[in-house]
């Protein structure tokens, strides 16, 4: 488990690290290195050279707009977890902070990491889509903002091209209320399913309600008609069970060694329920 | 005449006391060597070539890419391994016992994934493993042997040598049960599958080897719990001899009976030293710790209980299969599961009526090894489960149908119908205390009422007696054909300080602290007037730190020793004192007439006599300070205790939660209650892992899935709960201070504990859980299937 020999370079600006990506097409950008290195030792990937981002600050920097944040891609989970702006404007993400790794791996990994590197079991992903992020891409040629809903494609597949970087990402503020769930085998796995569920409530009644699904398909999953059934109602507790009925039916999930696709679908259920239970009783 | 079995006397003082661990400052501060951290001239880096198919012939191995990378040194496969050591040769003198011998690289056959196949030295660990990657193997993939079933029913050999697959066969008790189960009022049975694990020591195993070829001799730094039996088998193994071997242990980072082992890539690595000149080093990494080191605990008990109106228990039955992988591995061999399962079985419970019976199958998995609470784990859950749903079919509360049935004082000595002969146990005293801890009835009525809100509580409790400090007598009973002693050597030095030599080798168990309590109350000084030298060959013979054993024979040991020496001191005092030797006293740190502390010497002034002052001397007087000694237990030594779990299940999930966790320790007079505790916790942190996390998954092709830990799931600090912790002592008559051993008892009953909670949590909707780890998938599973029905 030791690395393959490679080339690693400590770029100090954006367009450097662009530069040094485009020089060597087996290149790999760095960031907190905690999937990336894992993936090295095990001899799963041999990067000709790594690019280490660790010493461009602008991809560290968070502007706090009226409307948007828009958070730098080597912003580590331990910031981010730590950031009052993130509590304040974006409580579904500083939510699902808690259930990312550990805090030694939160110390390292990075926000822009776990995007662009996508493992459908990641919390960062999921946040990303239920918030109608954007992602925002720098190549050679330039910069492009890429909503999220396009942005991830599968387990481990991004829209990011050769050579390009994930620079940062833009969330804007949700006017719903979010309640986040999570079942991982312990604490800290990555989810075997997890569920981000907003809502806005009058009275009871849902005017608006998303829902999404995480680490139940390759990517996030959108459960539009359960939405859909849900606007205009009442959050009964059987139009609550109903929803979470609705948000995994005709879903194709996942397999792994801790969920076949059936089981899979009926804890997202429950998850999204359980969501829909918890924001019903004002508990989030 | 003095025997090896003597128990000296030793008068507790320091003992029962909890001084902090003299390790933990150079533990806790990194500054411990492990045997990582070991750095030698010129040292070489080994990598190993894992087998990547469960079975097959080797065609042909070609090294010579792998020969000409950058910093290669060497490359070996099995053809040059061969000529040089024959295998391990692991067999026991059992009637029916087919012996195996494991080669260090592979030879014809490769028989599990994850087998050595071929090794490169080079100057860095990471060139060794960009060499294996040149390295051009041809393997014939034959049929595959994945589980027992295919084991005893396809036909097809898992290992050319084992016929029919079949390595052990025993049923030493065979009683006719046939009665008792007729008669029963009530039956219990189930079909229990323990899962395959790894013990899984937070550092990896490990070897380093330096061959000095101007003197002949070969240094040995190892990550074993067995350095004094490694040294005899390298010596043997290799034809190399013996008096020109050390075997070091730095720090050993955990072992768990996992490092209880003769290893190949140990042999390997000496033949490597011995070939290039040069020190040698391989450190396992987790992926290799997890497809090669040792495997345990993979068991299917089919067991019944039959069980009268009153809740007596009037037979048992057992009939164990264990999937044992594809040798032995030395010294336990096969017979470490099953076979020792099914000899303590009903212990601690009277159970007139008996018939066990083991089979131990080879299959292309990983060998299976020693872990923790050998033998016991997988029976003891079986039995405390059924337990349970007999007292729920009867409607008695588990502690009462357990009081019924426990041995208690009048019973002792008790022999259990497997023939152990049982002279103590605070059984009954156990129970009560549990139930106390637990607070019983309040505990059903928080039950009920979580349940009215669809919540599921368990409670699981597991009472158990333990084989402890296990020496030859034990080993003995269990069809060890092996004997097992250590000695010590104690040394009073002029200014009557105290050095201790033992081969007892230390895993962070903490025995520099605790021996050093023990010798300090053999002599009646601080504790902090003692040092503890072990770690290496050159100290003292040692079994090993396998077995609960260390306390025992590092108590038994030093207090020989220790006796020894005493007498030399009391010879002088009594001179100096003008009394009989008989009548000297060692304590408070002086030396001095019985009941009279006032007429006495400071211990040093005693000592500095023996060494610089003849005029002191008795005539005839001997001044050697020092003295070696053997030990061995005159007889079994048994510690008991119980253990208790409360759990809430997720029914909507199949998640489960351990809520709080309960122990009650009896391991006789204890040495440092602060060890026996941390000893207790981890041991339960294991058990949890076990019985609701931890699995090594293989494949229909032999392909082991799990080889990460991220696949592989340990419990975490976040998946153990609230332990409470009681300690009862019944001091031990066969050891000095009346000390017992412990340190495997968690393993050995609180599995049983956490499966027992999961099916109590279950038992109202009609649901069994018998196959462990008590996944959510499975126990989703079995909830959903008792939904349909
Ligand atoms: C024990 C453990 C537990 C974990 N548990 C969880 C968990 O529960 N939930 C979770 O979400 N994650 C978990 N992770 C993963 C962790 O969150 C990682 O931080 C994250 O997945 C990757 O971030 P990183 O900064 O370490 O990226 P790296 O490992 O450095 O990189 C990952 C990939 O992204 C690419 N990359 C990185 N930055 C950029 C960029 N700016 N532009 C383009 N490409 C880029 C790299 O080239 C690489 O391919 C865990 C990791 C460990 C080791």
């Amino acid at each position: 488990m030791k690395f393959p020999a490679f080339a690693y370079a400590v770029p100090e600006t954006i367009e450097e690290a662009l530069e040094l990506l485009a020089s060597d097409a087996d290149a790999r950008p760095l960031a907190g290195g905690q999937s990336l290195l894992p993936i090295m030792a095990l001899r799963l990937a041999a990067p000709s050279m790594l690019v280490d981002l660790g010493r461009i600050d602008m991809l560290r920097q968070c502007v706090v707009g009226p409307d948007r944040m828009r958070i730098g891609a080597m912003r580590t989970h331990a910031a981010n977890a730590a950031c009052f702006d993130v509590w304040a404007q974006l409580p579904l993400m500083s939510d699902a902070l808690h259930h990312v790794a550990h805090q030694a791996v939160r110390n390292r990994g990075t926000f822009g990491g776990s995007l662009a590197h996508a493992d459908a079991g990641a919390e960062m992903p999921l946040v990303v889509s239920a918030l109608d992020g954007a992602i925002i891409l720098r190549g050679p040629h330039g910069e492009r903002s890429v909503p999220a809903a396009d942005f991830f494609q599968g387990h481990y597949t991004t829209a990011i091209e050769p050579g390009e970087l994930l620079v940062a990402v833009e969330l804007p503020y949700s006017p719903l209320q979010w309640a986040f769930e999570e079942f991982a085998r312990r604490s800290g796995d990555l989810a075997v399913a997890m569920a981000a569920v907003g809502v806005d409530l009058d009275g009871d009644v849902c005017r608006d309600v998303r829902i999404l699904l995480g680490s139940v398909g390759e990517r996030p999953i959108r459960a539009h008609d359960a939405e859909a059934f849900l606007r205009g109602r009442p959050l009964t507790p059987g139009a609550i069970t109903e929803a979470g009925r609705m948000a995994v039916a005709g879903v194709a999930a996942r397999s792994d060694i801790h969920a076949d696709p059936a089981y899979r679908a009926s804890i997202a259920a429950v998850l999204v329920s359980r969501a829909l239970d918890r924001l019903a009783r004002g508990d989030f | 005449m003095a025997t090896k079995a003597d128990v000296a006397n030793i008068r507790p003082q320091s003992i029962g006391t909890s001084i902090p661990r003299r390790e933990d400052p150079g533990l806790l501060t990194g500054r411990t060597p492990y045997i990582a951290d070991i750095a030698l001239p010129g040292m070489l880096h080994v990598a190993i070539l894992r087998s990547p198919v469960a079975h097959g012939r080797i065609v042909g191995v070609d090294l010579s890419a792998a020969r000409a990378m950058p910093g290669v040194e060497l490359a070996w496969s099995g053809a040059d391994v061969a000529p040089r050591c024959a295998g391990i040769m692991a067999s026991l003198d059992q009637k029916g016992f087919v012996a195996t011998v494991q080669p260090l690289l592979a030879q014809e056959e490769v028989c599990f994934i994850g087998e050595a196949i071929a090794v490169v030295v080079a100057t860095s660990r990471a060139e060794a493993e960009d060499a294996l990657e040149k390295i051009d193997i041809d393997v014939e993939e034959i049929p595959v042997v994945a589980t027992v079933d295919a084991a005893m029913t396809t036909g097809v050999l898992a290992n050319a040598k084992v016929p029919a697959n079949l390595v052990y066969r025993s049923d030493r008790v065979t009683d006719d049960v046939s009665d008792a189960f007729g008669a029963a009022a009530v039956v219990v049975e189930g079909c229990f599958h323990t899962p395959r694990v790894s013990a899984s020591p937070m550092e990896t195993r490990g070897f380093v080897a330096r061959h000095e070829w101007t003197t002949g001799q070969l240094t040995c730094w190892a990550a074993t719990q067995m350095p004094s039996f490694i040294k005899t088998m390298i010596a043997i193994h290799l034809q190399f001899p013996e008096q020109q071997i050390e075997v070091i242990t730095p720090q050993v980072g955990g072992g768990f009976g996992q490092k209880a082992h003769l290893h190949p890539e140990e042999l390997l690595v000496c033949l490597l030293a011995i070939e290039l000149g040069r020190p040698v080093r391989w450190i396992e990494d987790r992926q290799e710790n997890l497809f090669r080191a040792t495997h345990a605990k993979q068991q299917v008990n089919e067991m019944a209980l039959a069980v009268d109106q009153e809740g007596r228990f009037l037979a048992l039955r057992d009939r164990v299969t264990t999937d044992g992988g594809a040798y032995n591995s030395l010294p336990w061999t096969h017979l470490v599961e099953g076979h020792c399962g099914i000899l303590v079985v009903t212990d601690p419970y009277r159970v007139p009526a008996l018939a066990a019976e083991t089979i131990s199958v080879a299959t292309n998995k990983c060998p299976i090894g020693a872990y923790r609470g050998v033998g016991f784990s997988a029976p003891t859950l079986a039995r405390e489960v059924l337990i349970d749903r007999a007292a729920r079919a009867l409607g008695l509360s588990p502690f009462e149908i357990r009081r019924r049935n426990l041995i208690r004082e009048e019973d002792l000595p008790y022999t259990t119908r497997a023939g152990l002969r049982i002279r103590e146990g605070s059984f009954l005293a156990t129970v009560d205390r549990l139930e106390a801890m637990i607070g019983y009835e309040a505990f059903r009525e928080r039950q009920e009422s979580a349940r009215r809100e669809g919540r599921y509580l368990g409670l699981g409790i597991s009472i158990f007696s333990e084989i402890s400090g296990i020496g030859t007598r034990a080993l003995n009973f269990l069809d060890f054909p092996i004997t097992s002693h250590d000695t010590a050597t104690v040394r009073v030095e002029p200014t009557g300080k105290v050095t201790v030599t033992t081969g007892i080798v230390t895993a962070g168990q903490g025995h520099l602290t605790t021996l050093a309590q023990v010798a300090a109350d053999a002599f009646g000084v601080p504790a902090e007037d003692v040092t503890i030298l072990s770690g290496s060959t050159s100290h003292a013979v040692g079994f090993g730190t396998v077995a609960s054993r260390s306390a025992v024979f590092g108590a038994g040991t030093i207090g020989r020793a220790a006796e020894m020496v005493r007498a030399k001191m009391r010879a002088i005092a009594a001179r100096l004192l003008q009394a009989a030797p008989e009548e000297i006293e060692l304590s408070g740190g002086m030396v001095h007439v019985r009941d009279d502390p006032g007429r006495g010497l400071p211990f040093a002034s005693v000592a500095g006599a023996a060494y610089f002052a003849e005029g002191t001397h008795p005539e005839d007087f001997d001044p050697t300070m020092e003295a070696t000694a053997a030990f061995d237990p005159a007889d079994i030594v048994l510690a008991n205790g119980g253990h208790a779990a409360i759990v809430e299940v997720d029914v909507a999930t199949g998640q489960v939660r351990v809520e709080k966790m309960f122990a009650v320790e009896d391991c006789g007079r204890m040495i440092n209650p602060m060890i026996v505790e941390g000893q207790i916790r981890g041991g339960m942190a294991q058990a949890v892992g076990m019985v609701l996390l931890e699995e090594l998954i293989y494949d229909d092709n032999g392909q082991l899935i799990t080889t990460t830990l991220q696949d592989y799931l340990l419990p975490t600090a976040l998946d153990v709960p609230d332990i409470e912790i009681a300690h009862l002592e019944t001091p031990s008559t066969l050891v000095p201070g009346g000390i017992k051993g412990m340190g495997e008892s968690a393993m050995i009953s609180a599995p049983a504990a956490v499966a027992g909670a999961v099916n109590d949590a279950l038992a109202c909707l009609g649901v069994t859980i018998e196959q462990f780890p008590a996944s959510p998938r499975r126990v989703f599973a079995a909830v959903a299937r008792a939904e349909r029905t």
